[in-house]
């Protein structure tokens, strides 16, 4: 049995990243749905989201968000954007919207 | 019927233009595409495209058949509608009315070395497989390389010099999966890049082309899977050395 490092740079450790934080949203919001799929009182809702193990798998789910739309925009600008200077300002821009959303909802949970 | 072709010889023509060709099926013999396209020829002998077997063996008369790609030789006239249009296959530069420059398509195919790299040690006997062993090769070894795959992906489209394309990739499963292939370390390690195979965002235009009705899709999730073995657990070319060794 051959254990090598644990997931080969490039091409494998993107495609792998896509497909776990995938299974990762789908779980969290899967779960989600079916707390606010039966009736709960505001006072329960928030008591809930603002549970240690809610929060943290909410950051988990939120940080799957934020990488699975960087590798999914990244992809799609290195297709069609072929000029590099505008490529580059592009994926800047994603980059840092991305990062704002994250810190953004990682302070609304923390709140 | 109506055969519309996309005309365009760069010594004359400064940009393609579309011609028209009335056919009648019934003033030659043959139900193929491709006989009509002779049929036009006889006619019209500017007409250039490519063709050797006529039997869907070679793959060179491949082109865009009212927007897919197939094999003139293999289309038979009565399952086209009365309007036919073909265009050179996408994405390649055109030489010619119907032919197209296929280098960057067979520098792809030699970039996967599609061919048999066996142990260095000389044997009296032939390399065996297995009956199994031998099956893993149905599905990847009878393509035919017409292209027909390859200019009908996107992503070889957006990406022709980086990404390998469908038919390349298919090649690469058919020596990977070969257990007399000793390298397939090395050519899992030749696809690990951002572009050369994971550039296929599973988009299934290959497939669906493919006239020898192949699985280029699934070939390419094949390699996949094989590449995540051997990162991740048993090492699938050192279970094959242990089989050969058991075996020899």
């Amino acid at each position: 049995m051959v254990v090598k490092m644990g997931c080969r740079a490039g091409g494998m450790a993107s495609w792998m990243v896509v497909r776990i934080s995938a299974v990762s949203m789908l779980v969290y919001f899967f779960w989600l749905f079916l707390f606010f799929f039966f009736p709960h009182q505001h006072q329960e809702w928030g008591l809930y989201l603002r549970s240690t193990s809610m929060r943290i798998s909410g950051g988990l789910a939120l940080f799957g968000v934020v990488i699975h739309a960087w590798i999914g925009v990244w992809t799609v600008l290195t297709d069609y954007i072929h000029i590099k200077w505008l490529r580059t300002v592009l994926e800047m821009c994603v980059g840092a919207l991305l990062v704002g959303c994250f810190i953004w909802g990682m302070i609304l949970m923390g709140g | 019927m109506e055969i519309v072709i996309q005309r365009f010889d760069p010594d004359v023509d400064t940009k393609p233009y579309l011609k028209s060709y009335e056919v009648d099926p019934e003033k030659f013999s043959g139900v193929m595409l491709l006989d009509a396209l002779e049929h036009i020829k006889e006619q019209d002998p500017t007409l250039a495209f490519r063709r050797s077997c006529g039997g869907g063996v070679c793959g060179s008369d491949g082109m865009s058949i009212n927007g897919r790609n197939g094999l003139a030789c293999v289309t038979q006239l009565s399952a086209l509608p009365n309007k036919v249009t073909l265009y050179p296959l996408p994405g390649m530069p055109v030489i010619r009315d119907l032919i197209v420059d296929l280098t960057r398509f067979y520098k792809q195919y030699e970039s996967v070395k599609p061919w048999l790299v066996g142990a260095e040690t000389v044997q009296d006997t032939e390399r065996l497989q297995t009956k199994d062993e031998r099956a893993k090769l149905d599905g990847l070894y009878e393509c035919i390389l017409c292209a027909c795959c390859t200019t009908a992906c996107p992503s070889f489209w957006w990406n022709p010099d980086d990404f390998a394309g469908p038919a390349a990739l298919l090649w690469a499963c058919r020596f990977i999966q070969d257990s007399r292939d000793v390298t397939q370390a090395e050519r899992l390690q030749a696809l690990e890049g951002l572009y050369a195979l994971y550039r296929c965002r599973s988009i299934m235009n290959c497939t669906s082309v493919c006239p020898k009705s192949l699985n280029p899709a699934a070939a390419i999730s094949e390699i996949r899977r094989d590449m995540v073995k051997t990162s991740f657990a048993l090492d699938p070319a050192e279970d094959r050395s242990a089989v050969e060794h058991k075996g020899g």
